[in-house]
């Protein structure tokens, strides 16, 4: 349950989540590509309200916009290639997507691994994706939002499956990316550390209710610890 | 622990699981009776008990050549034979192929994956598809239940009465109770496939159909591939009865020789047909080898 929320995401600007498990970081992910729908008050991409666009103006939004969702969402029997080219289906009409996906064609598979080389996993391009490691895994589902040539990259948790060393790595890596090309990046991050360190402006979240809303070095310690701290209030049901 | 103390406590004598056994084995204490079934009836009569004794004779010497004169000219029984386990699997792959042409679409638009959330929204809302949806989706079940609870040779008996004796109703006889088995399984293996492949796609402004084809579909194929090579060594066992109707499979050869009371060749036959569903069984381990565990 998310409720009075107020905020901008300008073009370019790159954006963390961050807040306790449950306080509706995924949530409000999906709120930003339409997959859920608020009960009250208006998303916005592009002054399009997207409770209000035709089905096929919410394709044509999603298209600009690339997810990497928290479960990954790859097809594990198909190989790398067919999973980044999924990323691109949504350009295509029914024919040239099945094709797409059936064979893809040389320029596509270039592409598909600059993509991949970008992510340092290049080597994997034909590989079934049920034979990575979840890590690599993650690099993939990456790749695909990538592939699509989005203007907007909306991330959830995309370090989850990580170690830390590696975690680092990969959300410097994000980050670069965005910065490159010039992506406005949102992402939800249960590392705070990471988080403070490389994002430049910061989101808490907490019971739905944003807590703060702040470049990264004006986020006070205090205000970190109430984001955090067990609420003797809120009672737990495990 | 009060889980544990009730977990002890259950198990009485008639509860639950117990009770359906118990009622399982009485209905066919009385199904028996009223077919007046006895063991002694297991035991042939004089007369049976020789032709079971010349028959089991012949399973160990089946024929190589006719068993009566035959006219000058008349191919050997070894071709004969091959040729009619070549009508029989041509009967079938045919049979099995127009099945699979349409009891995939069928099995598709009978999956609940298809009309589920990844449809959401390029379906009319409100009233209509409330309505619709359920109609539909009920006369498509209905519709495959049908074509599947007619068998084979049922639809071999209206279909020679509507087309006659042609290799088409052959064909159609297995085509369409296949075709609804194989929809009904289609629409179950795309039911359990998980759906964060066509969300994904959907995520990525993918159509409806399009995230059921590539989210979806792949992760059904391999089960189904294998499914559909075990319905094809079932649709040449189907093909070869079908002979009996008089279509030139091997049940039309069978008759012939257990009419004229060639047991020797009815097993020269039998035998074919058994290294036939050897044959596809090896195939279809080494298939599913290799696309399930690629």
């Amino acid at each position: 349950m998310l409720t009075q929320l107020r905020f901008t995401v300008e073009p370019g600007e790159t954006v963390a989540l961050v807040g306790p498990s449950g306080a509706g970081k995924s949530s409000l992910l999906r709120l930003l590509n339409g997959s859920l729908r608020p009960t009250e008050g208006t998303v916005r991409v592009d002054d399009a309200d997207l409770a209000r666009v035709s089905p096929a103006q919410l394709r044509a939004l999603r298209v600009r916009i690339g997810l990497v969702p928290q479960d990954l969402g790859l097809v594990p029997n198909l190989r790398v290639a067919q999973n980044v080219m999924a990323g691109r289906v949504g350009r295509l009409g029914l024919f040239a997507s099945a094709r797409a996906m059936l064979r893809q064609s040389r320029t596509e598979l270039e592409e598909i691994h600059a993509v991949l080389e970008d992510l340092g996993i290049a080597d994997k391009l034909f590989q079934r994706v049920d034979t990575l490691s979840g890590g690599e895994q993650q690099r993939v589902a990456i790749a695909r939002a990538l592939f699509q040539k989005p203007d907007a990259l909306l991330a959830d948790e995309p370090l989850a499956a990580l170690d830390p060393a590696r975690a680092k790595e990969t959300l410097a890596l994000l980050l670069d990316l965005a910065r490159r090309r010039g992506l406005t990046l949102v992402t939800s991050l249960h590392d705070l550390a990471l988080a403070r360190v490389d994002v430049p402006r910061l989101i808490g979240l907490r019971g739905g209710h944003v807590q703060f809303d702040r470049p990264a070095s004006e986020v006070t310690e205090p205000e970190l610890e109430r984001l955090y701290e067990l609420a003797p209030e809120e009672p737990h049901h495990d | 622990m009060t889980e544990v103390a009730t977990a002890a406590r259950r198990p009485y004598l008639l509860a639950g699981k117990r009770a359906w056994v118990l009622g399982l084995l009485v209905a066919a204490v009385l199904c028996a009776s009223a077919l007046r079934l006895s063991p002694a009836q297991l035991i042939p009569s004089g007369s049976g008990f020789a032709l079971l004794r010349e028959f089991a004779w012949a399973a160990l010497t089946p024929a190589l050549d006719y068993e009566a004169p035959v006219p000058e000219g008349t191919a050997p029984l070894a071709l004969k034979v091959l040729d009619s386990l070549r009508s029989t699997l041509v009967f079938a792959a045919a049979g099995l192929s127009l099945a699979v042409a349409i009891g995939l679409p069928l099995g598709a638009l009978a999956s609940t994956a298809w009309w589920s959330r990844a449809a959401d929204d390029s379906l009319p809302r409100g009233g209509v598809r409330k309505l619709s949806v359920p109609v539909l989706f009920l006369a498509l079940r209905t519709w495959i239940a049908g074509m599947r609870s007619i068998h084979e040779l049922l639809w071999a008996v209206l279909l020679l009465a509507a087309l006659g004796l042609t290799p088409f109703s052959a064909v159609c006889a297995i085509a369409i109770p296949y075709a609804g088995t194989l929809a009904k399984v289609f629409s179950e293996l795309l039911d359990e496939a998980p759906r964060d492949g066509a969300d994904a796609l959907r995520d990525a402004g993918a159509s409806r159909l399009q995230a059921f084809l590539f989210g979806i579909v792949p992760r059904a194929v391999p089960d189904l591939a294998s499914y559909v090579f075990y319905r094809l060594e079932c649709a040449v066992r189907s093909s070869a009865v079908l002979g009996f109707f008089g279509f030139p499979t091997v049940g039309y050869h069978l008759q012939l020789a257990f009419d004229n009371q060639h047991y020797h060749e009815v097993w020269t036959y039998l035998w074919a047909l058994i290294a036939v569903a050897f044959l596809f069984e090896a195939l279809s381990s080494s298939l599913r080898k290799r696309v399930v565990l690629r």
